[in-house]
């Protein structure tokens, strides 16, 4: 039979908007439209499901009237959220209705990047998929397949893990650029806790914030807010104080008591020298250093050296007019500020935002960190929280592997993270497609992306480009069109969250852990599977140990088995009415446990109709004494760091090298001198914020930020977060760049006229906004817009911020959050 | 403070206006099936509230689904041709396509708990005598304007607030 | 006699626009579209005014949630031709919106800029109009528009009231910003009822209205942002 044009569709056609001139069976949205009107009875039910937005983990309650999801609001008896949502949370529900949704899996039939496709069957997609990863198996090549997953957690990704592990491909790997799914590596280092760290907010007195976009963003921004509103005033124990330390005044800095406009990169230096005037005068927790801290004072190593110890490395070097002349900030400012976070106990000094800060990261947010220690927040009530416990879910079956995983499996992942210059990381998704691109390296076949859009928003978005140009075979599971599923052979529509079972795991808040539950609220629109499912169904059509591996019938099923765990370790409660919530606090502070539930099918029933399963830690104990270092104390020079770099320089050597000089490299490459000594680190701090030089052909800085609507750009197809996307500047449905007012007027840019913003590395065409919340150096563009697909609304809108980043670190690391990149300015 | 009541005239030109738009009261409808509410009342004996289960206790009175006509119907009990139509509807359990008569615009907020459980106030008020009729009406047997709410609403001396009604 | 007010809190505000959106969601409030929205048509019953300040020397900002105020003594309800916007007795400014005419007099009375003009019938997507609230009604072309308090919510909770044959309790009227307010810096409830957290906020020392030179008598009343005593 000859092709006949119909058959050729366009990428339009595979969309819900184009769905309605298709021929044959009506899908479950086109019944539900020809229903409307009727005369329908109005039944209204209330369904638990999870945001999917952000990592935040916020719990909603789905208003549904008739079998229609009409509203989503927080569920407020879930306890990440109390009811309270965010915009972006509460336009989600425009994602369900995008008229740009996938709706049938399709195959490209055109050049890679065309856009002509052809629908086809889920059958026949997963038989196409599964005999490619079948022929691999059979040449023992599995570990040529690879897996890359964007932001989601709990089940999906432990069944990614296993399949991978299942297959025989160390290749899998996560595209997470927020936290607290990348939590930074100050925990691991000074800790030797590789669980994010935990930040009581709402008991805090004072909260001291370096660059971390708390109100915005960052782990769980509803979560945080509830905190904030907490802290401010009618509290009782008074109102907390709160200083936000950026070059740029963000909503956080706006939301505090003060801001520090400091000079970009030098947060750091501004943190020790706070740290200098508090052991001047003495305002340190004493006896919590002597307990449990170790590098506070100097010590004399193994070699017989003496090390200087942090106590004596910051008198010595952090002087408040030195540090003022760094960082812009006045000296009497920085004495005030570090003796009322001294003084306004439990303190935070919040460190962690996005991935990274700047070329000399960790040192920086090393030394932030340090103040948590110095005023012993460590552990304490409105302080900062050892990582939580795990959840008592129940483990799966064994996995049994055969000859061909396990040969896979021994093979060295392509990205090379936790070695070489990586030795701090453990996954780099740019290493991919480095590999790909590598003709030394062992090639990938087939690449499956879910949920992951490397195509957009990263500055080395044009390397993934050629990669995936590369890879003989690349599939999309996804919802909607994005950018990179236009370079897939094979596009697997996803169900939207409302349309699914979820889970999360929730272990990074103060004082609880929690365990989500989210029922469909609707039966899927379209012709769209579930995730999880697929990746069942994958494994079934591949057979053998890797079928074996999956024993669930459905989702559903799977989450059901794991969730057992939950009520047979009898800890924890569902989450109830806050009455009952209030009567069992009681019980349980008179030592009472009343069973709530005879069976698990009445546990399930209770977990899924209301949401959540939780587990509260209160009081807090302050027995710390065990940390997971070396020293088994909080180390604030920590010896790991060092330990590793010896490890990963040992690893490297070849026969031209010595250990020194691999070493050197490693540490050329974490942004310091060759013949650095880590130990010293808050020396460094100081010498490198010194060797900052001005570049007269790109006189200013541009900072990237992250708005609440659109967040990362997944918020640009939502026309309710386009139209109100800033507060702070009129920039409805476009992107802007804030320029100090001072700055525009020297060069004679008037607000909302077209400038050009240059880097090395680009050029960007958009609207200027004088904004006096900026240090006159330097320059602000949101993030999230400039998409070239991912819908209507979303698509040729606004510019992307990160065509203008420079630095390598940020654009291995994600979003260019990191370095400030150089740029001039000209009127357009 | 009080809020200014609405004159005759005025009220008058908004449910002409009201006429106007909603179309549907002109034309003729036609139900799927000849549905008898004289004979299910009279013969029968049933109530009201016995097949719009929803009268009572919620805002809407509720279309009487397939599955309510099954705890008789299920299969034949009179040689009725209207009959045989609904037992189709029933075995293929499909819902039955009933045209809607009676409709108040969406900026409308009507309670049918509020004004039958709480004021008492007969079915017939609103939607004339249909239980007395032996096939389904045309058109509406009571057509329902602003006016002929409110000339109730002062005689029951409920509220003549426009916000109580509208949204 | 009820009269239902609002107090918001600016010392927790933190301009999230979780209220705008919910708002948005709640009351079928279009959007207009990149083209309408720079003429400036796009539609919010509540918006956030930002604005920035100087302290000395000091760059402040400040975010100013502003829904209709429901003003006792509303200059929109004065011009008003045909009581399509008028003062109801348990306090709210009700907007009639099937009897609005379009003259618009009442955007020009309110020196609160908290009424919208509906420019077009607002076309979305056919599968995007299944998301709407049936609560609401939407709004066609030529019409004011504003912040009703969520009086659909009060519809629905004082017919449950009437069917169980008890009065409506204060928390069963909530409005769709405050449930959503992340920082929870609003408060809604009866201002006749000292016992009220609403009423008592209201008379906060911290406790202002906008404008308030003006004589409007606002039934939204905000806390001013607090200094930290040793700040």
């Amino acid at each position: 039979m000859a092709l006949t044009r119909r058959r050729f569709v366009g990428i339009a056609s595979l969309t819900a908007a184009g769905s309605a001139a298709s021929v044959g069976a009506l899908n479950r949205l086109e019944r539900v439209m020809a229903r409307r009107g009727e005369w329908y009875d109005r039944t209204e039910e209330r369904v638990p499901s999870i945001c999917q937005l952000c990592p935040g983990g916020c719990g909603l309650s789905v208003r549904v009237v008739d079998g229609i999801p009409v509203k989503v609001e927080g569920n407020p008896i879930h306890p990440v959220n109390q009811g309270r949502l965010c915009p972006r949370g509460l336009a989600g529900l425009q994602s369900l209705y995008d008229p740009d949704r996938l709706v049938s899996p399709a195959k490209r039939v055109g050049d890679r990047g065309s856009g002509e496709w052809e629908k086809i069957s889920w059958d026949e997609a997963l038989e196409i998929l599964a005999a490619r990863l079948g022929s691999l198996r059979d040449a023992e090549t599995p570990h040529s397949l690879a897996v890359m997953g964007g932001e989601y957690r709990g089940i999906t990704h432990r069944l990614w893990d296993r399949f991978a592990t299942a297959f025989g491909t160390p290749n899998y790997m996560r595209m997470r650029t927020l936290a607290p799914e990348k939590p930074s590596p100050v925990a691991a280092m000074m800790h030797g806790e590789q669980r994010p760290i935990t930040y009581d907010l709402a008991e805090a007195s004072f909260v001291l914030s370096f660059g971390c976009s708390w109100l915005e963003g960052w782990r769980s921004p509803v979560n945080q807010m509830m905190a904030y509103g907490e802290m401010r005033a009618g509290r009782n124990g008074g109102r907390a104080e709160i200083v936000h330390v950026e070059p740029r005044m963000s909503i956080s800095a706006a939301s505090a008591d003060l801001w520090l406009p400091v000079r970009p990169g030098t947060e750091g230096v501004l943190a020790l020298g706070l740290a200098h005037l508090i052991l001047r005068e003495r305002l340190f927790d004493e006896d919590f250093i002597d307990n449990n801290v170790l590098g506070f004072e100097g010590w004399t190593g193994s070699d017989g050296r003496r090390h200087p110890g942090y106590r004596e490395m910051v008198l010595e070097e952090y002087t408040p007019v030195r540090v003022s002349e760094i960082t812009g900030v006045r000296a009497e400012t920085i004495v005030s500020v570090a003796r009322r976070f001294a003084l306004k106990r439990p303190a935070i000094a919040l460190d962690e935002d996005r991935s990274a800060l700047h070329g000399h990261d960790l040192f920086t947010r090393m030394a932030i960190h340090s103040l948590n220690v110095l005023v012993g927040s460590i552990g304490a009530v409105g302080g900062v929280l050892p990582g939580n416990q795990s959840l008592p879910l129940d483990d799966w079956p064994n996995l049994e592997l055969d000859e061909t995983s396990r040969r896979g499996l021994s093979i060295r992942r392509l990205d090379g993270a936790g070695s070489g210059e990586r030795f701090l990381d453990d996954e780099v998704p740019r290493g991919i497609a480095e590999a790909v691109l590598d003709e030394n390296a062992a090639p990938i076949e087939v690449l499956i992306l879910h949920r992951a859009n490397p195509l957009y928003g990263r500055a080395d978005k044009e390397l993934f480009r050629r990669a995936l140009e590369q890879v003989p075979m690349v599939v999309s599971l996804s919802t909607v069109t994005d950018e990179t599923s236009r370079y897939a052979d094979l596009i697997l529509p996803e169900h939207h969250f409302l349309e699914r079972w979820q889970d999360d795991e929730v272990t990074f808040l103060a004082g609880f852990t929690a365990f989500s539950i989210g029922r469909p609220t609707v039966g899927p629109l379209y012709d769209t599977r579930l995730g999880g499912e697929v990746v069942f169904s994958l494994a079934r059509k591949i057979g053998g140990r890797v079928a074996a591996a999956f024993p669930w019938k459905s989702y559903e099923e799977c989450l059901k088995n794991t969730c057992h765990g939950l009520f047979r370790s009898g800890r924890g409660y569902v989450v109830s009415s806050p009455s009952d919530e209030m009567l069992r606090q009681v019980l349980q502070r008179q030592g009472y446990r009343a069973p709530e539930f005879d069976s698990y099918s009445e546990f399930w029933d209770a977990i899924s109709s209301s949401g959540a399963w939780w587990e509260r830690f209160e009081p807090y104990e302050r027995t710390l004494h065990s940390f997971n270092t070396p020293s088994g104390r909080l180390e604030l020079i920590p010896q790991l760091l060092n330990r590793r770099l010896e490890e990963a320089a040992s690893q490297q050597v070849s026969g031209e090298t010595s250990v020194g000089e691999e070493k050197g490299k490693l540490l050329m490459a974490l942004g310091v001198a060759p013949d650095a000594d880590l130990s010293l680190y808050p020396r460094l701090l100081v010498a490198s914020a010194d060797a900052t030089e001005d570049d007269d052909s790109y006189p200013f800085l541009l900072k990237t930020y992250e708005l609440l609507t659109i967040g990362q750009g997944i918020g640009a197809n939502l026309p309710w977060l386009q139209e109100n996307i800033a507060v702070h500047v009129d920039g409805a449905w476009d992107s802007w760049v804030e320029i100090h007012p001072d700055t525009a007027h020297a060069l004679a840019i008037r607000d909302g006229a077209m400038v050009v913003v240059e880097s090395a590395a680009g050029e960007l065409t958009l609207r200027a906004r004088l904004n006096s919340g900026t240090r006159p150096e330097v320059i602000a563009i949101p993030v999230g817009q400039g998409h070239s697909a991912g819908g209507r609304w979303a698509r040729d809108r606004g510019v992307d911020p990160s065509d203008l980043v420079t630095s390598k670190k940020a654009a291995g690391e994600g979003l260019g959050f990191g370095e400030p990149t150089r740029v001039r300015i000209r009127q357009g | 403070m009080k809020a200014i009541g609405i004159s005759r005239a005025a009220r008058r030109g908004c449910a002409a206006g009201l006429l106007l738009v909603s179309g549907c009261w002109q034309g003729s409808t036609t139900q799927p099936i000849q549905f008898n509410h004289l004979l299910h009342m009279e013969e029968v004996g049933l109530e009201c509230t016995d097949c719009h289960r929803y009268v009572k206790r919620a805002e809407f009175a509720g279309r009487p689904t397939v599955d309510i006509c099954a705890e008789c119907h299920e299969e034949l009990l009179t040689d009725s041709a209207q009959e045989a139509i609904l037992v189709e509807y029933i075995q293929a359990d499909e819902a039955i396509p009933w045209e809607r008569l009676y409709e108040v615009p969406d900026h409308v907020y009507y309670s049918h708990r509020r004004h039958v459980a709480v004021a008492k106030i007969d079915c017939d008020v609103c939607h004339g005598k249909i239980g007395r009729s032996d096939r389904p009406p045309q058109r509406p047997l009571q057509r329902l304007t602003m006016d002929f709410c409110l000339v109730c609403h002062e005689q029951q001396g409920a509220s003549t607030d426009c916000n109580a009604c509208h949204r | 006699m009820t009269r239902w007010g609002m107090v918001i809190d600016l010392d927790r505000c933190t301009g999230c626009q979780s209220c705008v959106i919910a708002c948005k969601a709640e009351n079928n409030i279009p959007f207009v579209g990149a083209e309408q929205a720079r003429m400036g048509r796009d539609i919010n019953w509540m918006e956030i005014i930002s604005e920035i300040h100087y302290e000395g020397d000091e760059v402040k900002r400040r975010f100013i949630p502003r829904p209709c105020f429901h003003c006792e003594s509303a200059p929109c309800t004065k011009v008003c031709p045909v009581h399509a916007t008028y003062l109801t007795d348990d306090g709210l400014v009700a907007q009639i919106f099937h009897r609005c005419i379009g003259c618009r007099f009442c955007m020009a009375a309110c020196p609160y800029t908290a009424k919208y003009f509906n420019w077009s019938y607002y076309q979305i997507p056919d599968q995007m109009t299944l998301g709407r609230n049936p609560d609401v009604s939407v709004r066609p072309a030529g019409v004011v528009e504003k912040c009703t308090f969520c009086h659909h919510r009060q519809l629905k909770a004082r017919d449950r009231a009437a069917a169980e044959g008890r009065q409506m309790m204060p928390e069963e009227f909530v409005t769709a910003c405050q449930e959503s307010c992340p920082s929870a810096a609003i408060l809604f409830g009866d201002l006749d009822d000292p016992d009220s957290e609403v009423a008592k906020a209201a008379h906060s020392p911290r406790a202002f209205r906008m404008l308030e030179e003006l004589g409007t008598h606002p039934k939204v009343f905000y806390l001013k942002e607090e200094e930290n005593i040793d700040g």
